[in-house]
This record gives C-alpha cells, structure tokens and sequence, in this order.
C-alpha cells in the first residue's frame, strides 16, 4: 500500500485505480517497471511526462503526481469515469456514438489539439483510445509519442521521423508521415488523425483494422480514405461484396447484420461528412488546421445550446465509486481488457430499457 | 507474398559453407553448362516482367541504393510498423573473393550490435538464408551518401555552414566510437550517410578495429582503408599506428574534401597518391576561411604526436563558431528524377495489391511478333477512323505511370503487351546465365 494511495482495484497488470487520500478522490495510477525498459523507453516515459507537465489545458490530461516505488516508475492520472473513448464504444456505443455527441467530443478534441499546435506541439497520437471521458469533458491523453517543433530553441517546420511507439498507432497515421520522404511531414498529420478519429467515433470501428498495413500503406498513398457509414454511404450488399473481394476496408464487424442495419437507417449531416472529408485530405496543404476547424466549420453549429454532460446524462450515468465495496470489486473477475471495471461498473447504472436513438 | 526466408533464431549462427572446394564446384557446374547454343525465336520463352514483391522475413524489398565490394544495398520496407530500411546483402560467394571479406563482415557485425549513437548508423536486424549462402543486414534508412550531395554541389563542394554542421557530428560519432574502443579506419564522405532530417551517420564498419577494452595506447595495424585518406604513417608503410590519429587524419581529408570539393593529396595512380601521402606536402586552396584552414594544418599534421586530438578539435574556434547560413544550402539530389526520395518498395506493393493475380504468363517471342503484328494493323485501321487516336497513344506510352492504371480496358490490354519483358528459361538449357 502506498502512503497516500490506496489502490482499490486493478484495471489491468499496469492501471489500476486508487483513492488519493489526502483528497478523498478517486485516480488512475500507472506504473511502468524501469528495469525492464531500456534507457531509450525510460527517456521516452521521461519526455513524455515533461510534456505533460508543461500543459495546462481543460482538455489536456493532467498528471497528478510521478513517482518511483520498488524500481517502478509510478504515474498518476485523474480518474475517468467513462474510461477512454474507444472502451465507451466498445460497451455502450458498438455502431457509434451518436452525431451530437461525436461533435461535442470533438470539439474538446480540436481545442485541445489547437492548444498543443499553439505550443509547438505534435500529438502523432490522435485516436479515440487516447480520448478520455468523463461526465463533464473529453480529455486528450497518451502523449507517449508527442514531439515539440522547439528544438534547440529554433522552432523547426518539417519532421520526417516515424514516432517510435508507432506499431499500435500505424492505422491513424497520415499519408505524408508514413511515406517518410523528404517533404517530412507537419501539425498538420494530427488533423488526418483527427480525421480516422472522427470514423472511428462514428462508426464505432477503426478504419484499415483488418486490413495488412501494407495494403493500409497504399490505400492511403493513394488518396483513398474512409467514409462516416449512414444511410447515404452505406454501401449496398452488392458493393461490400465487391469491396470484400479487393479487400477494401470492410471488415467482418462491417458484414454483421445487425450494424449493418443502423448504418443504413441513420442519416448524419453534410457538414459531419465534410468535416471527415476535409480532415482527411491527402495533400496536407489542402487541410485545414485546427483552428479553422474550430471556428470555421458548419459541423460545430450543433454544439451551441448543449454539451456533452446533459447528452451524456440522457444515456450514461456515472457510479458513485464511493458505494462499491471492495469485495465487490474484488470479485470480479479482472481480465484482459484495461477496462473491464469501468464497465461492470457503469453498466449497473444504465437504464435498462434505454433505446439509444441514432 | 513470397516467404523468401525465415527470420532466424534469436541468436543466429552463420552456417556458411565451410568447404571452398564444394562452392568452387558449383561455380564451376554453372560455367561449364554456359556456353553459346544457337536457339530458335520461338524456343525462348518470356515472361511479363513484374514487379514481382520480394519478402525477406519482414521486410519488403525495394530497388537498389548502392553497391559495395561485398554486395547490394537495398532498400526494403518492414512490413509490421512500416519503417523505411536499409538492407545489405552479402553473398559468401562474394565475400569469398574479397581478401579478408568474411572476417570483415564478422567484425562490422559484432561491432555495430554493441553500438548506439545518435551519428552511427544502427544495425537492427541480422537475417541468414542458408540456402542461397547469403546473409542480410537490416539498417536504419539513410537517404543520401554525403559523397552524392557532394557530386550534386557546384564545384563539389558544401557551403561553410553546412559543411561546418556535418563536420561537427562526424566528431560527435567519432568521439563516440573512439570511447568505445572502435577505430573505423575509414572515414570518407562515401562512408558518411544523412537521413532525411540531415543527420550524419557514420557507416560501414568493415575494416574497423576494437581495441583492448584495457589497452593502454590505440595501436592499430590494419589500414585498410580508402588511400586518398590514408595517413603519412600508413602510406609510408609503418606496421602500427595510432589508431585514433588515423582517423583524425581522414576527418580532415574529409573536411577538406567537403569544404573545397578536392583532395589535398592526388595521384596519376596509387603508388603516386601514397607517394604524395608520405611526403605530406599540400596546400590550402586561397581563400579558404583562416580559422578552418588553421584547423586544417593541425588536423593533417604528418607527425601523428603533433596532430589533434579529438579534444583539441572540440577547443577549436572554428569548430566552435558557427558559420552564418549563406543561404546557399546544398540539398539531397533526385533520385531518379524524384525530388522526395519516396520508398522504392511502394510500386512492388502496389502491385502485390492491386494488379490482377494472373501471374506467370509466358509466350515466345513468335508470338511476340505476330502480337505486335496485329496492333500494328489495328493502329492503321484506328488512325483512319478517329482522332481519339492520339490522346490514346499518349496513355499507352505512359506506360509505367500509375495514374494511368485505371484507364479503360481498352488501354490495359494494348499495355501489356507493349510492357517490357525479360528473359526467364530457354528450352534445352537449363543454365541460362547473364555474364
């Protein structure tokens, strides 16, 4: 047990939640044993925190504390009540959040990352499980492969290299920074990311997920991207059939019926199909930034007179962890998925009957 | 995809043919079934060409960067995260004929696993194909030789501040290196690589030496390294010399090679280049900056005692200034008419993607003639009858542009039998081999 924390329950061998003490509130504690990595990785978890460190955003996760125990880096979050993004639609959303909560989430996205561009920033990270939710607000985390364009106190405008920690985040990359040529890339490879984000949201898969990551490599070199599914895009039978066959980005989840079926009776607006369109243009001069995204963009019209709480509230309901005991939790059993807990606990709270209108 | 090799073993044995007599029979087998028969047109047999996807455990290859004395370098694509890579291929055959290639390869190998630096070249992977006796070394991707930018400059020369800021990491590596107890023996901006953000790597590490990890001086006695860098101390053929001085000498061969785009030592050939080398008589071409000549002079001092050292370097003002941005930058020349330098693997996974699955056509070159034959007597009928004719032309002569591939069938089929072919098998023979 350490001092000021009291680790409740295991999410998963790394994250466990913990009760800080001295504040009476609930954290997410992380922690990366040193001995394992080599100096490179423990620079890395290093930088990243320093990055962190430096933010200072409402949408930019913070770090509470760093610290090492037993030759173990600790790392201490806020707790997210919703878990990440990608585990929200994983439990509640399987074909997608809804319109205006895709757009609420975005628009904590786009600000955060508008902040991190403003500072000279790279994300290089952008993708819904690295989004995390509460009540309140989306949150940008997993900066493990962010980079600043301040480098020896110039600030530079082209980088070229492959982040490090890519393999996991491969499919959310841009075009221009896997071909890794001498155009180099920009900020503006977030906003692609941005853009396979905005898909994954939507639709409730990532893009290019069963796909080889060669093929993944050249569909995006040649400009082909992935659409928002509703009842304009979807594709008839006939045409995943031949989509399937050259093996274009229609996966197994797509074939199942019962997806299929939203897809094809919902209607997203223009401006949402637009905005994914826009973000993910091949040539990253043909982008717009962040900034124009935020200010200029129809798609946020939305937003105006609601936010993500009261959306949220119509569907999801957050547990007082306070209640659980922790036999309760103990008893569960903990598996493979980071955030087994997170959704034994939200699911005792979700209105049984609630029909999600899409 | 062709499975080409397995990826070895977590430490992965050279199992080289130990038996020169065995690989000198086969070499001989294959010159002996190669001599001239007189063969008919439609006895040989064509295949389309393709760009056929080459897999090497993960790696795909891509065209050839270079070649050395002991084999290609290509470039290849690891399939799982996508990162460009260099691969260098070397055969046992080669090797074989290279006065202490194989020991050369052994050294440069168990050199750069121990190595890591931000200017050396990392080594990431090493695989074996024991059947083709060849082995391949997976490097991180350069995507230039300091000695093609160089080729590319005016006068061959860099501007100062740019010379000045290769020059600076090219110590940094070296340091590096000489901390560690490795001489490289041969720096030469041909062994001098930039990656795409122009970073400095130093390369090839064949005939590098590793000291004694307690030796009390840094006597070497190799030198095997390119003449025109070579010091006074082994052009005038001394069994041993300071190793680390050796190879401040060929830094400032290379600095000087860098910043006025000649060689302060030449030769009509190389007894009289190392003749020259002996003497250890140059001269600074005019102009040339005062302090970086002055750096010049203690760099390519003929008494080794009296040479810098790399601390001395390091004190230096010139190597402590930094020359003003003259705007005049040199960049990395096109490779083939392309400015980015784009992954040369891409056009093999295009076409492993997407061309159509109808491999291994053959035809004889019979039908060759007769197929050409026919399109000729078609293009006549066309060109009476419309004036699309032309614009239609121009597509097909496009021929490798992949724009073009999703033009209309008419145009495919014209395509392919215009693209180019190669030689695979001719009956009767069955060593047909280019010389």
């Amino acid at each position: 047990m350490l001092p000021e924390y009291e680790i409740r329950s295991s999410f998963s061998k790394s994250v466990s939640l913990a009760l800080d003490k001295s504040t009476n509130k609930y954290v997410a504690l992380k922690k990366i044993a040193v001995d394992k990595y080599n100096d490179e990785n423990f620079k890395k978890i290093c930088e990243e925190v320093k990055i962190i460190k430096d933010l200072q955003h409402e949408n930019v996760v913070q770090i509470c504390a760093v610290f090492v125990k037993d030759l173990e880096v600790h790392t201490v979050y806020p707790f997210f009540c919703f878990g990440s993004a990608k585990e929200a639609i994983k439990n509640f959303f399987s074909s997608g959040f809804p319109e205006i909560i895709c757009a609420l989430i975005l628009k904590d996205l786009l600000l955060a990352v508008e902040y991190l561009h403003s500072r000279g920033i790279i994300h290089r990270g952008i993708r819904a499980s690295h989004i995390l939710l509460n009540q309140k607000r989306a949150v940008l985390s997993g900066f493990r492969d962010a980079t600043s364009l301040i480098q020896n106190g110039e600030r530079i405008k082209i980088l070229y290299t492959l982040p490090l920690h890519s393999a996991k985040s491969i499919n959310w990359f841009a075009p221009e920074l896997l071909e890794q040529n001498l155009y180099g890339y920009s900020e503006k490879s977030d906003v692609y990311s941005i853009g396979i984000t905005v898909c994954e949201l939507a639709n409730g898969i990532a893009p290019f997920g069963d796909l080889p990551t060669t093929l993944m490599l050249t569909e995006k070199i040649r400009g082909n991207q992935p659409s928002l599914l509703d009842s304009s895009t979807f594709p008839s039978e006939e045409i995943i059939f031949q989509a399937m066959d050259s093996g274009i980005g229609i996966g197994e989840a797509w074939a199942a019926d019962n997806t299929r079926q939203v897809y094809s009776k919902r209607l997203l607006s223009d401006p949402f199909h637009k905005f994914a369109e826009e973000c993910m243009a091949r040539n990253p001069e043909n982008r717009p930034s962040v900034n124009q995204l935020l200010t200029q963009h129809l798609f946020f019209k939305q937003c105006r007179n609601t936010n993500l709480e009261d959306q949220l509230k119509q569907i999801l309901q957050p547990v007082d962890l306070n209640k659980l005991s922790l036999e309760n939790i103990a008893q569960k059993n903990i598996g493979d998925s980071d955030n087994d807990l997170i959704r034994d606990i939200a699911s005792l709270n979700i209105q049984a009957n609630a029909e999600w209108d899409f | 995809m062709e499975q080409e090799i397995e990826l070895a073993d977590e430490v992965p044995a050279v199992e080289w043919l130990n038996n020169d007599d065995q690989i000198e029979q086969l070499d001989l087998q294959t010159i002996a079934n190669f001599n001239f028969n007189r063969v008919s047109s439609d006895e040989i047999i064509y295949q389309k060409k393709q760009n056929k996807c080459k897999m090497v455990g993960k790696y795909v290859m891509g065209d050839k960067l270079g070649e050395g004395s002991y084999g290609k370098v290509k470039e290849v694509l690891d399939s799982e995260n996508l990162t460009r890579r260099a691969v260098k291929i070397l055969a046992k055959r080669k090797l074989r004929r290279i006065p202490n290639g194989e020991m050369n390869v052994r050294n440069e190998i168990l050199f750069l696993r121990s190595l890591k630096h931000k200017n050396v070249v990392e080594l990431i992977d090493v695989l074996y194909n024991e059947e083709k006796q060849k082995m391949y070394l997976v490097m991180e991707y350069c995507v230039c030789v300091l000695q093609e930018m160089l080729a590319s400059a005016p006068e061959s020369k860099l501007p100062l501040f740019q010379a000045h800021k290769y020059f600076v990491q090219l110590i940094d590596g070296l340091e590096y290196l000489h901390g560690q107890g490795v001489i490289h023996n041969d720096i030469k901006p041909g062994n001098l690589l930039l990656t795409l953000d122009d970073t400095l790597k130093i390369s090839d590490f064949g005939v590098a030496e590793k000291l004694e990890l307690f030796a009390s001086n840094d006597i070497c006695t190799k030198g095997q390294g390119s003449p025109a860098f070579q010091p006074p101390e082994i052009a005038n053929g001394h069994d041993s010399f300071s190793g680390s001085k050796a190879d401040v000498w060929s830094s400032g061969v290379s600095l000087y090679n860098i910043t006025t785009g000649l060689y302060p030592f030449e030769g009509d050939n190389i007894y009289r280049l190392l003749e020259n080398i002996g003497k250890g008589v140059w001269s600074i071409p005019e102009g040339l900056d005062p302090l970086l000549t002055d750096l010049l002079l203690n760099m390519l001092q003929f008494d080794a005692n009296k040479r810098y050292t790399i601390p001395q370097i390091r004190n230096h003002i010139w190597f402590n200034s930094s020359p003003i941005d003259t705007g005049n930058r040199v960049f990395v020349p096109p490779l083939k008419g392309d400015v980015s330098r784009s992954s040369t693997v891409l056009p093999y996974l295009e076409s492993y993607h997407y061309e159509s699955r109808q491999n291994n056509v053959y035809f004889t070159e019979h039908d060759l003639n007769e197929a050409e034959e026919l399109a000729r007597q078609q293009q006549m009928q066309d060109s009476s009858s419309s004036s699309h004719q032309i614009s239609k032309k121009n597509s097909i002569s496009n021929d490798e542009a992949y724009s073009t591939r999703e033009s209309s069938d008419i145009n495919k089929k014209r395509r392919t039998k215009k693209k180019f072919i190669s030689c695979v098998s001719v009956k009767k023979l069955t060593h047909c081999r280019q010389s």
